[in-house]
């Protein structure tokens, strides 16, 4: 018997105690017929050990009831992008370099462009990319 | 008969090489040989030729007639060959013929003519001797079907050559001797040949059946047997390799013993862990699974199963796959009905340090994750209970500050407040504390001889008329002989306290509640039963759990910390306690108590004893349906 998998919304964190509020905006984000799987990607010489952000994070996540992985892996755009080819994710949920620009989601962006991703800025506010990250025009804010 | 490869080959090789030493002889031999026999042949014809040389030059000198020079020349048979002697115009002057034949027979004319044509062909020579005075000698085996030997030697007077004779005869006798000396060699290489093989035979069989044995020995040693020994007492190399493999054959079983043993030891350490654990190989086959797998999930833990019979979880597997495809570990949460797992999995190397596969360890953090719970709760739960008294008093106290109470019968009814929310505040202090020193294990309990009768019908006399004032009968069904209990009845009664307390709290009114003892076997067992509303199945295994109240709505007042005191108090006297309870119909406690007859032993401060919270009761027993909001 084959389960089909709920559409997901995929939160990445980084391993910090503050990518906490990335889980909550994304669980508000997330449909009753909808999975949250929240993703975090290490570098590999960290592997296998956890920490403290981490630990709490997953217990975040259990909190929230969404699925959490943690993948050691040094290309974290290729791993990123073949968590999201193998789950049904329908829009990811990241936070904002402080800086304004983050070579990552630029690179998953340029990877999934139908895939819509979702800013959380540092006040908490929402913002559908590119805008928010890339000094553009922000968009309509989803909070 | 040579079903051996090695002794095939021992004979083979015997027997090539003597097929190889006979074939260079005979090559080497046959040509040198026939050149020897030719020369040898040669010389002895030059000393023929020389001689009728020397009879050509007295008839040159007038010494002997034509006829006699004829006769002294005389025929083939007299030479061994066919003479020719020519004058030094180069004309043939004088040849011999067979003497089988006749004269004036066809045959003899035939002879001539033979003859006379091959002195013929003999003309450069002729010419070649009369011009240079040197002899010659052809030996030459292609002219005609035989081959001939040709001798020419100068008739000289004073280095001048006058004439030249030549003796010529066919190789077939050459060839006659030399096919009998390589018959000769031939058939004496052949017996050689014939009489090797037996001895060969023999030899290498001797030579095989200790390898054969050993071979035996390695066979036996691949199937697991380690206890066979090759046969060491033959000499020399073989020996020796005897020697060997039984040094081999016993290192390998102890290093495969101490490596079974170490196997047996991880398997049983890794059967043993409380978490699970699967390993699968390179092509994310299951290879390993321990127990603690099956009761995770629920399934037989078999490594021949399949993998989403086993764990139905596709994402898991792809995250196993994932791992032995780039070996990047995984760490991952997964529920699996309501326990929640945290799983790691890590790509396994062999020791080329390619990834031959992956294992994944389940760890069950259900309870973790509860106690972690239960932990915020509790912090939640004792700033929420001191938070309300304080704030009450706070009010109070600061509308008496600013004056705003006027009256003298206020401000009495003020302090009133304030007294009661300090004396609230005091108890909860009181219980934090006691729980903490309970649980702790640094309260030593005096244990005596108690009368357990008495000490329960004090506790009905004491809290009948409380009961009372709450519309709740309390009875006694103390037995008249109840026995005496080996305990600490300041204990005792403040557990029954405890309980009586939170009966009357939830029996409705015109309820009763029945405080009574009966004997066991080893142990009375006390109990207080209520006829109130119950406890609600999900919350009975948690009713002595710090805090836990089963009334969310915290209808009722008490810190929550009552039951959980009861518990550790009874722990520590090495006792039991435990609650049964029937929605509509009441809940009973119980709790155990020794004899006194029985040796007790001396009670003392448990060190390292788990929370109440860690270790739920043992004895304590779930009743199948209780009623909810019920507080405790």
């Amino acid at each position: 018997m084959s389960i089909t998998p709920l559409p997901s919304i995929l939160v990445l964190v980084t391993n910090q105690h503050s990518c906490e509020r990335l889980i909550r905006a994304g669980k508000r984000l997330t449909g009753a017929d909808e999975q949250l799987r929240v993703l975090s990607i290490q570098p590999r010489k960290d592997a296998p050990a956890s920490n403290d952000a981490l630990e709490h994070l997953f217990t975040v996540s259990s909190e929230m009831r969404a699925e959490m992985a943690v993948y050691y892996s040094d290309a974290p755009v290729e791993t990123a992008g073949m968590y999201i080819a193998r789950h049904p994710v329908i829009r990811i949920v990241v936070g904002c370099n402080p800086s304004g620009t983050s070579m990552f989601i630029a690179q998953l962006h340029s990877a999934f462009p139908a895939l819509p991703i979702t800013i959380v800025q540092q006040d908490g506010t929402l913002s559908e990319l590119p805008a928010a990250c890339f000094g553009e025009e922000t968009s309509p804010s989803l909070s | 008969m040579l079903k051996s490869s090695f002794l095939r080959r021992v004979v083979i090789l015997v027997l090539a090489t003597i097929l190889l030493s006979a074939s260079l002889t005979a090559i080497i031999f046959i040509p040198t040989a026939r050149k020897l026999f030719a020369n040898m042949r040669a010389s002895e014809m030059q000393l023929k030729a020389e001689y009728i040389a020397e009879q050509y030059l007295k008839y040159w000198a007038g010494l002997i007639n034509l006829e006699r020079l004829q006769a002294q020349v005389g025929n083939n048979a007299a030479w061994g060959a066919q003479a020719f002697l020519f004058n030094a115009s180069g004309l043939l002057e004088i040849y011999t013929i067979s003497p089988n034949t006749a004269e004036g027979t066809q045959e003899r004319e035939y002879a001539k003519a033979s003859a006379q044509a091959f002195a013929s062909t003999l003309s450069p020579h002729v010419a070649s001797i009369l011009s240079t005075g040197e002899g010659l000698t052809i030996i030459d085996s292609k002219t005609y079907s035989m081959g001939y030997l040709l001798v020419g030697v100068p008739v000289t007077i004073s280095d001048v050559a006058i004439g030249a004779v030549f003796l010529c005869k066919p190789l077939t006798e050459v060839n006659t001797s030399l096919n009998s000396l390589n018959f000769a060699l031939i058939f004496s290489m052949l017996l050689v040949f014939v009489l090797m093989l037996v001895p060969c035979y023999f030899a290498t069989r001797v030579l095989i059946y200790p390898v054969n044995q050993m071979k035996d020995v390695a066979l036996a040693m691949a199937g697991g047997n380690f206890g066979i020994r090759a046969k060491e007492t033959q000499k020399g190399e073989i020996g020796e390799l005897g020697r060997s493999l039984n040094y081999l054959s016993e290192q390998l079983s102890r290093t495969i013993a101490a490596l079974d043993l170490e196997r047996k030891r991880l398997e049983r350490i890794v059967n043993g862990l409380s978490e699970g654990i699967v390993a699968v190989d390179q092509n994310g086959s299951i290879t390993h699974v321990n127990p603690a797998i099956e009761q995770m999930f629920g399934c037989k833990a078999d490594s021949s199963a399949n993998r989403m019979d086993l764990i139905a979880d596709h994402s898991l597997w792809e995250d196993f796959d994932s791992t032995v495809a780039t070996g990047c570990p995984v760490m991952r949460s997964l529920n699996s009905g309501k326990a929640v797992l945290r799983v790691s999995i890590s790509p396994l190397e062999d020791e080329e340090g390619c990834i031959a596969g992956a294992v994944g360890l389940f760890h069950d953090i259900t309870e973790s994750e509860r106690l972690e719970q239960t932990r915020r709760d509790y912090v939640a739960n004792v700033s929420h209970e001191l938070r309300t008294p304080v704030a009450a008093v706070r009010g109070f106290a600061e509308a008496l500050s600013d004056g705003l109470v006027k009256t003298e019968e206020a401000r009495q009814r003020y302090y009133g407040h304030i007294l009661r929310e300090t004396l609230r505040l005091s108890r909860l202090i009181d219980d934090l504390l006691e729980l903490s020193r309970l649980q702790s294990g640094s309260v030593a309990l005096e244990k005596v001889r108690v009368d357990l009768g008495d000490l329960l019908l004090s506790v009905v006399d004491c809290y009948g008329s409380r009961a009372e004032d709450v519309g709740v009968a309390l009875k006694s069904d103390v037995p008249e002989d109840c026995p005496k209990v080996f305990s600490n009845a300041d204990r005792i009664e403040q557990v029954l306290v405890i309980l009586l307390d939170n009966a009357l709290k939830f029996t409705p009114d015109g309820g009763s509640v029945a405080i009574g003892a009966r004997p066991d076997a080893e142990q009375a067992i006390v109990y207080l039963s209520d006829t109130g509303c119950g406890i609600d199945p999900t919350d009975l295994p948690h009713v002595f759990d710090r805090f836990y109240k089963a009334d969310k709505a915290h209808a009722h007042s008490g810190t929550g910390l009552g039951l959980s005191i009861a518990w550790e108090i009874m722990q520590l006297m090495g006792e039991k306690i435990w609650v049964e309870s029937r929605v509509g119909e009441g809940t009973t406690f119980f709790f155990t108590l020794h004899y006194a007859q029985v040796p007790a032993k001396p009670t003392a401060p448990l060190p390292g004893k788990p929370s109440a919270a860690l270790q739920p009761p043992a004895a304590q027993q779930l009743p199948p349906s209780r009623p909810a909001n019920q507080r405790f």
